[in-house]
């Protein structure tokens, strides 16, 4: 590996790393915000929450890039603000989406665009093809 | 963005300028998924996007990195699509309140591009943007 790919390499791995932390940081922020247009919601009740000063919190938000949260942490905020955090992952390479539980199966709704006759071959339903919406959709009309 | 900024935030300009640089891709890289930025239409420092105050709608991008910093300059086509048109560092700019002589040069820009298409203009804040955000001329707690 040349030196010019291995610095393009440390570059998008850099770049992920502060998106990810982003995230975090967006999504609580975004938490914070509704919570204001419903009432008053104040970073120092956050900050004696957690146990920690108010300028820290304030910080967090402030800086220009995003606080390196350790786990704990973003389960103290979460739980502060009342929240139950879901982690799903998405291979880029295929799309598969995968949560703790493991790979998340899609729902299809098949709709078959001419109704089914006699004629049509039955499908043969399994889990999560979508092939029992399938019939019902067909059988409607 | 046109080509030439383009080609200097992925640093393929001839001279060296720093970039590519991370933080400003981070920058970016929230902007468009919507991620929390912090806003300012008062030309607060410490912003992610600022409203150049006195010019017809013309906004900023702000890079602290790499130094001296740097700032892409354009306007809102619509909600959410900024149109990066020039980018300047802030040795070419000096103050915040310098850069106006080159205003015309972003106005022009936009005309060739966009014709008699003007700007986005609003008085809030929303209508530029959706996603996370920091009003930094809103008093925070």
């Amino acid at each position: 590996m040349s030196t010019s790919r291995k610095t393009e390499v440390d570059r998008l791995a850099e770049y992920d790393r502060m998106m990810l932390r982003s995230s975090f940081l967006s999504l609580f922020w975004s938490v914070i915000i509704e919570r204001r247009k419903r009432g008053k919601f104040m970073l120092q009740w956050l900050a004696d929450f957690i146990g920690i000063n108010k300028s820290s919190v304030s910080r967090w938000f402030s800086s220009p890039t995003p606080p390196n949260w350790e786990t704990d942490t973003l389960a103290d905020i979460a739980r502060a603000l009342d929240l139950e955090l879901k982690i799903e992952a998405v291979e880029r390479s295929t799309g598969v989406v995968f949560s703790a539980s493991g790979p998340v199966i899609p729902q299809t709704i098949i709709v078959s665009p001419t109704p089914m006759t006699s004629a049509d071959p039955a499908p043969e339903p399994t889990r999560g093809n979508g092939l029992d919406v399938h019939a019902l959709v067909a059988s409607a009309g | 963005m046109p080509s030439e900024v383009d080609d200097l935030l992925e640093g393929k300009r001839l001279v060296d300028t720093g970039f590519p640089e991370t933080l400003a891709d981070q920058v970016i890289g929230r902007f468009i998924a919507g991620h929390l930025i912090r806003v300012s239409r008062k030309s607060k420092s410490n912003v992610d996007l600022e409203q150049l105050e006195g010019l017809d709608e013309i906004w900023a991008l702000c890079f602290r990195k790499p130094k001296p910093g740097w700032r892409v300059f354009g306007r809102f086509l619509e909600k959410d699509l900024f149109v990066g048109l020039r980018a300047h560092d802030r040795h070419e700019f000096g103050s915040r309140f310098s850069f106006s002589g080159k205003a015309s040069g972003i106005l022009s820009d936009w005309e060739e591009l966009f014709g008699t298409i003007p700007p986005l203009r609003s008085d809030k804040l929303s209508d530029y943007l959706s996603g996370v955000y920091v009003d930094v001329d809103e008093p925070q707690d």
